[in-house]
Order: C-alpha cells, then structure tokens, then sequence
C-alpha cells in the first residue's frame, strides 16, 4: 500500500521522521508504558515474591554451613544464618511489596540532588 | 499397565555424542543439542525474518521486530539510556530462555531451562558480571550498598550479614524460579497425562485438563523468560546506578 502512493520528497520525509522521533522518545519519558498485561505482570510479581523468600533462607543456611564446616562450630553458625537469612528473605519481600527500589535498596541518601532520573525511576517503581 | 511412565524421565539427560577430555566429560547430550537448536531458530527467525526489510513487515518480520522492541522497551524502561551497550547480550538471553521454554512445550523434546544446572550457570554468569560492572563503575563506593545510609553504627554488624545474604540470594532466586516453574510444569504434564490412558472413557476429563494446563504452561514459558530478563535488566539497573 504504502509503496504505491507517490514518492515524498526526501527532505520532508527526513523531518518528519525527526519529528515522529521526538515525539516517541518524549513518550516514552513521560510513562514508560508496560508491555505486558496486568494479569502477566501480577503473575510476574508473586513468582518473584515466592523465589525471594526460599532464596535467601537458602543462601543463609549454604554460609552457616561452609562457615561451620571451616570452623568446625556446627551448628552455632548454622542457627545464625539461618535466622539471617529468614530475614533477608522477608526484608527482600518488603522491598519488592513497597517498591523500594526494585530489589535491594534503600531511601535515596538526602545529599542526592533530586534529577529527572530519579523521577523517572519514581515512576516506575510504582508499576513494577 | 505395561509400562509405567515415570514423570520425571523425562528431564534425563543422555548423552548422544560421548566426548571426555581428560577425565572431564564434556559429552554431546540431548541438553546441548536443545541449545544449540534454540540457538539455530532465533538466528534464524531474526536473520530470515528480517531479510526481506519491507515497510509492511510480513509475518516473520514483524515477530522479528516485535521481539527487538519488546526487549528494547524493557531495557530502556528498566534501566535507561546508559543500558544501551548490553542490548546484544540481554537480547540474546531472553532469546536463548524463551526458545528454551517454547521448544520444551514440543511432545518428545528436551527442556534444558528445567535444569538446574542450566539456569543457575546463566544466573551465577549474570551475577558475577553484573558485580564486575559495579565495581568498575563505583570502585569502593560499591562496598557502601551493603550499608544502607543513615543506619546506626550500631546496626552495622546486624544489617551487613543480612545485605550479603540478600545479595547473594540474587542469582539463587533467579535461577531456582526459572528452574522450578519449567520442572514443575513438565512433570504436571506428564502426570496428567498419565491418567488419560488408564481412565478409559472417563480420559476426556483429564484431556480437558491438559489442554488448559498446556495453554497455561505456553504462557509461563513466556513469563519466565520475561521475568528472567526483566530481572536482570533490574540488577544492571541496580549495577550501574547504586541505590
């Protein structure tokens, strides 16, 4: 269809195109839209939350154990990752829950002028 | 019955071409021969898909080029411009997970993302690079993402350990979810499947059932692979602009 109408002249066509650029990249910084659904992005959400929680559990209890098998104090340093890693899994599942920052992360230090790069990620973390 | 299907047969690994080198067996399995198959269809689904450049794309092109946005957007949007030079690997590795999972949900074929030892390889490569682009990028201020800011000093020795642990736990959730949801997916399949036969009439109920769960199993195929990379497009975020 497209190649049966008449030639464009190149010059209008290169501004054009310019123009549509523009207009995609101002956009896509105003709301980067989500690509898929909302059932595939709740869906996505709670198989995250569900693997966050037995990971880290499941790191903690690999450190105590290599810890104990170092320093032969089975099961002192097993209890302790344990618990430590019960928590990780929790604070990791807080985080993803409150969107704090995608996976880890904290407040923005208060020295951190406020950019559009972080109202950019501002945004985004409320969809993600 | 005759033969008794065991579900989970069909995550053996055989090896097809024995290859051992030096007591190391590195042996052509029917794994291997999965990846490089999925290799094979998503060079050759972008490399002919995109032969024929018109400005109508045709079916091939388009799913070609939908592909190419799809992990565009989710890169620009996840991690911004500075994302730009990882494209070609993030790419890459959607492609390799998705085909992974699709060429799984043919009736005889090997699903090598039902491997542990496959995903965690993928996450733990991921993992350590993705620490190498932060170190490089913030030297010692890096070491500082274990310590949230304005914490008590107090807090240091608690809060440290717990840090680390949910750092390292990156690669472990992201390869143990890949890994699960393939498995756990295969083997209710094959479960299902198995009551088909011995029903008799009353198979239609578990047919009925499969066909919801293969549809079901399509979609997680492609969640998977999505959160995969959606995952690491986070933990590069994460890598390259601290907190």
């Amino acid at each position: 269809m497209i190649n049966e109408t008449p030639k464009p002249r190149k010059e209008d066509f290169e501004s054009r195109l310019r123009e549509a650029r523009k207009r995609l990249e101002e956009q896509s910084l105003d709301k980067p839209a989500r690509t898929t659904g909302r059932m595939g992005t709740g869906m996505a959400l709670g198989f995250r939350i569900a693997a966050e929680l037995v990971a880290a559990v499941a790191v903690g209890v690999g450190i105590g154990l290599l810890l104990d098998l170092w320093l032969e104090t089975r099961p002192w340093f097993l209890i302790v990752f344990v618990l430590l890693g019960a928590v990780a899994g929790m604070m990791n599942v807080y985080r993803l829950a409150t969107g704090q920052k995608k996976v880890m992360g904290y407040d923005n230090p208060p020295e951190t002028p406020e950019t559009d790069e972080t109202g950019k990620g501002n945004d985004r973390e409320q969809q993600g | 019955m005759a033969e008794a299907h065991n579900p989970l047969e069909q995550f053996e690994i055989r090896r097809w071409i024995p290859i051992e080198v030096s007591d190391i067996d590195i042996s052509f399995t029917n794994s291997a021969t999965f990846m490089v198959a999925a290799v094979l269809a998503a060079s050759a689904l972008m490399i002919l898909g995109t032969r024929k450049r018109t400005i109508v794309p045709g079916r091939w092109q388009l799913l070609a080029e939908l592909s190419y946005t799809f992990i565009a957007k989710m890169l620009s949007d996840t991690v911004g411009k500075e994302g730009k030079p990882y494209f070609p690997f993030i790419f890459s590795l959607f492609m390799f997970v998705l085909f992974g999972n699709m060429l799984g949900m043919l009736p005889y074929s090997f699903t090598y993302t039902s491997h542990l030892a496959v995903t965690f390889g993928l996450a733990a490569f991921i993992f350590v690079a993705i620490t190498l682009i932060a170190i490089v990028k913030h030297r010692m201020k890096f070491f500082s993402y274990f310590l949230p800011h304005g914490v008590p000093i107090v807090m240091a020795p608690l809060l440290i350990p717990i840090e680390i642990i949910s750092y390292l736990s990156r690669p472990v959730s992201l390869s143990v979810r890949l890994f699960a949801n393939m498995m756990a997916g295969h083997t209710l399949l094959k479960v299902v499947a198995g009551f088909v036969i011995p029903l008799g009439v009353f198979g239609a109920v578990p047919v009925i059932g499969l066909i919801g769960v293969t549809a079901l199993e399509m979609l997680i195929a492609f969640l998977q692979a999505y959160i995969f990379t959606i995952l690491t497009c986070i933990y590069l975020h994460d890598a390259i602009h601290l907190h």
